[in-house]
């Protein structure tokens, strides 16, 4: 029987595929540096970097599905799932165009093409052409009022994910790169025990997401033009997930 | 008739104060709206053009 090649595929925004480590939005190099990849080399494999800048949850969830569907072969792939989840109020739109967001995400491994379906709504960005303008106005407003909605979508995309992986057999680790604020709501608390707490890093904890916990530690990234941490928070961010990994076996060697 | 003379008086003058409050409340929700906005912005500060 062939050897089966391990691969880690690394999913999320840009905190996952290691934005402006090195000033810039996308390089080999930032990728290479950002705590997926510093993982995937410390578990001996290969890693496979399809976060894209910029992405919602929904894209997060959508680019593990599309990945998945057209390039796994389990005949041939040993893989594992390193899951970085974002913001819960960024939302995908379907668009009335087909958009190019690859230019952003120029060093990805994978481009999950679907998301060129879609605009991207960001709570910084007031919109650029005609689309985007008309809706984003509307669309801010329904982010800044309904997060209690949005956040509630997030948790139903991790357990999407979940039962995803887990009917394939394969072993995952989730974690949040930004947190989630809401656990207190009884419509939040109901989904939370579904989440499987031994595979996803300080589920609980808001305090823990990657972006929030090294800014709030004082670390500020000198190269960085939008505020994304430099190569130490990503190395010392590996570290934990890799400890909670000894515990709890989430990712294989 | 007299309690009746009462009433419509006191639901005319209710009418009055809500609808002079409007600009205010309108002037309230919009204050709250560009708070939490802001505190969004705060929260997820990146831009992607």
């Amino acid at each position: 029987m062939a050897v089966k090649e391990k691969i880690l595929l690394i999913a999320g925004c840009s905190h996952s595929a290691g934005s402006e480590i090195d000033g810039k939005e996308d390089s080999a190099s930032n990728r290479k540096n950002a705590f997926g990849g510093i993982i995937a080399k410390k578990l001996n494999r290969k890693p496979i970097n399809i976060s894209q800048v910029g992405a919602t949850n929904s894209g997060i969830a959508r680019q593990i599905m599309q990945w998945f569907d057209k390039k796994y072969d389990p005949e041939t792939m040993n893989v594992n799932v390193l899951i970085g989840w974002t913001e819960s109020t960024r939302l995908e739109v379907p668009s009335e165009r087909q958009r190019d967001y690859r230019t952003a995400s120029t060093h990805t491994d994978w481009y999950d093409e679907s998301a060129d379906d879609y605009f991207k709504v960001i709570i910084g960005w007031d919109g650029g052409d005609e689309e985007e303008l008309r809706n984003t106005p509307l669309l801010h407003k329904f982010m800044v009022e309904q997060q209690p909605y949005l956040e509630t979508q997030s948790y139903n995309l991790i357990l999407q994910i979940q039962y995803f992986l887990q009917s394939k057999k394969v072993d995952y680790l989730m974690c949040s790169t930004m947190p989630f604020f809401l656990d207190n709501l009884n419509a939040i608390k109901n989904i939370i025990p579904l989440i499987d707490a031994n595979k996803y890093y300080q589920l609980d904890n808001k305090d823990e997401a990657f972006f929030h916990k090294y800014r709030e530690l004082g670390y500020v990234n000198e190269k960085a033009k939008y505020w994304h941490h430099g190569k130490e928070p990503h190395a010392l961010f590996a570290d934990e997930l890799l400890e909670f990994n000894k515990v709890h076996k989430c990712l294989k060697k | 008739m007299f309690k009746k003379i009462i009433n419509y008086i006191k639901r005319v003058i209710k009418k009055i104060t809500d609808t002079l409050q409007i600009p205010y409340i309108k002037y309230k929700r919009e204050k709250e709206y560009k708070k939490r906005l802001a505190e969004l912005k705060k929260r997820d500060p990146f831009i992607y053009k």
